[in-house]
């Protein structure tokens, strides 16, 4: 029993950790526009994030050591410098996004306007991560997330054509009339949604949190394995309602409050708690893990001692450096900008960064040195290269696409 | 075998679609058609606001924080339509429906807030009519 809770909990932290507000953003703009035509971006970015994490998770549970401090070690501090610069610019704008709609949330369910609420979040969350438990936030984040499922079960009750969903499913190209630079533009933005740097990042140092032994590999698995496809299930719910609900009208959909709509029309106040709630914990869970993401690259990079678990008062640099980060964003998004907006830029340069943060896990899980017996087989490195390659083309792609459509205009 | 069949049948079925009926083209139009669109979206956001509200139980707080959402973007297309040129034919006709829809959201509003369900009903051909207008342009 103990055994399948531990399982459970793992799951819905896996769950928590894959649905941010860049995958409701990305979710509900392209189910609004696309349908459900982008949904192999989709499919291959939860293929590319499960694999790598597993890998990520299997480095630190076979060499007991975190990703950045291999990643210097192994590729030299130059290199890593400019991975770290790389992966705070990302993650401190992803943090931003996350704050911003948390703040969005908050406002509707209050309509008060968002930028009220953005200091007393910080304050929050600073003190959620000074005070509770690593495991508490995991779940209780990752558990409000789930309800986020209200999504796909309004697709019932909003009596969809099921054979023209069908059809765009399995039709991989933009619908007559939609110029195909904005298509692939919001393709690289569903995949970086769906392949977040930071998400690797904290997986892995929550690994060496947690202590994670190489005798755990099959349950660090089965986590990843079920985890990231039911968070992106519950992605794809969002795109769903949007393609039943919104795509018809032909609407832009630019607003958090826009994304809602699937679910006010189904079920009323209820759904949209429902949904609010979800999307409180998706971007709640996600806004810690990002700081705490923040903290782990510096810490583990100039060799602090970091870590959550440790008590403030021995890994003092780390607890500042996460108080920092945590004030950049909230100072940032305070001054009044986009949320939606900043998510989008945010997903847009998560994407020029992706090589960055995955090149390094793959190289290192090849590596005999730290990984021994468990280094990658050909069908972990048949994955991970090809996933590499898709990685590479949208961190490419990604700005001439972004300036040459105007931000998917 | 397999894989190189998969490849070139993903292949094939992307370039038939891509090439079928969707456009090479990175621009969306000019700025009196972005304007236009931005119009008929919020028409079509109001459309929606509008169904959810004539809901038994309606999520008023959250349609009321979208219809400020809605507020927000009219007052954007309407600095939109003021910016185009002066002889464009266009910025009349565009200045003449946003001001129909700002107004036609004032009273959305109006209606969602106090629950008032014939005005409601009584908006819908309304919004119908300013989405069309947006449409046609």
């Amino acid at each position: 029993m103990k055994k399948l809770l531990t399982l459970a909990l793992a799951i819905l932290s896996a769950v928590g950790g894959f649905v941010d507000i860049g995958d409701v953003v990305a979710g509900g703009t392209i189910g609004a526009r696309y349908g459900l035509a982008l949904l192999w971006v989709l499919i291959l970015g939860v293929i590319g994030v499960a694999c790598y994490a597993e890998m990520a998770g299997r480095v630190v549970a076979v060499s007991g050591r975190p990703l950045f401090d291999l990643v210097r070690e192994r590729l030299g501090p130059t290199a890593a410098l400019w991975n770290l610069l790389a992966t705070m610019f990302v993650t401190l704008l992803t943090l931003g996004a996350q704050i911003g709609g948390i703040a969005l949330v908050i406002e509707l369910a209050s309509d008060i306007p968002h930028v009220v609420w953005v200091i007393p979040i910080g304050l929050v969350v600073w003190f959620v991560l000074w005070r509770v438990k690593f495991q508490t936030i995991e779940s209780v984040f990752g558990f409000a997330g789930l309800t986020i499922l209200v999504f796909a079960l309004s697709i019932w009750w909003l009596d969809p054509n099921w054979s023209e969903l069908f059809a765009q499913a399995t039709r991989p190209a933009p619908p007559a009339g939609e110029p195909v630079p904005t298509y692939f533009y919001h393709a690289v933005a569903l995949f970086a949604s769906a392949m977040t740097p930071y998400t690797v990042l904290f997986f892995s140092s929550g690994g060496v949190e947690e202590g994670w032994k190489p005798s755990q590999l099959r349950q660090q698995r089965l986590n990843v394995m079920l985890g990231f496809p039911l968070g992106g299930v519950l992605s794809l719910g969002i795109m769903a309602a949007a393609a039943v609900a919104l795509e018809p009208t032909g609407m832009d959909v630019s607003t958090l409050g826009q994304i809602m709509l699937p679910v006010a029309l189904a079920f009323g106040v209820v759904g949209v708690a429902a949904a609010l709630l979800g999307f409180l914990g998706a971007t709640l869970g996600a806004t810690f893990e990002a700081a705490l993401s923040c903290g782990y690259a510096l810490g583990q990079y100039f060799g602090w001692t970091w870590g959550k678990r440790v008590a403030p008062e021995r890994a003092a640099r780390f607890h500042v450096s996460l108080m920092v980060s945590l004030a950049i964003a909230v100072l940032f998004i305070q001054t009044g900008v986009d949320p939606i907006l900043v998510t989008e830029y945010s997903l847009l340069f998560s994407a020029v960064a992706l090589p960055l943060t995955y090149l390094p896990v793959l190289v290192v899980a090849n590596d005999r040195t730290y990984m021994g017996e468990h280094v990658n087989g050909r069908f972990g490195n048949f994955v991970g290269v090809s996933m590499l390659v898709v990685v590479v083309v949208a961190a490419v792609t990604a700005i001439p696409l972004m300036i040459g459509t105007g931000m998917g205009a | 075998m397999v894989w190189r069949l998969l490849l070139t049948a993903g292949l094939a079925l992307a370039l038939t679609g891509l090439s079928g009926c969707s456009s090479w083209s990175a621009s969306a139009g000019s700025e009196a058609q972005r304007t236009a669109d931005a119009i008929g979206s919020e028409a079509q956001v109001m459309s929606l606001v509008n169904r959810a509200a004539q809901r038994r139980d309606p999520p008023t707080i959250t349609l009321s924080a979208i219809m400020s959402d809605v507020d927000s973007a009219l007052g954007d297309a309407e600095d939109a339509a003021v910016g185009l040129a002066t002889d464009d034919p266009a910025r009349p006709v565009l200045l003449e429906l946003v001001s129909d829809s700002m107004d036609t959201a004032a009273d959305l509003r109006e209606a969602v807030e106090s629950g008032d369900r014939a005005a409601l009903r009584d908006l819908e051909p309304v919004i119908a009519e300013l989405a069309s207008e947006a449409e046609a342009l």
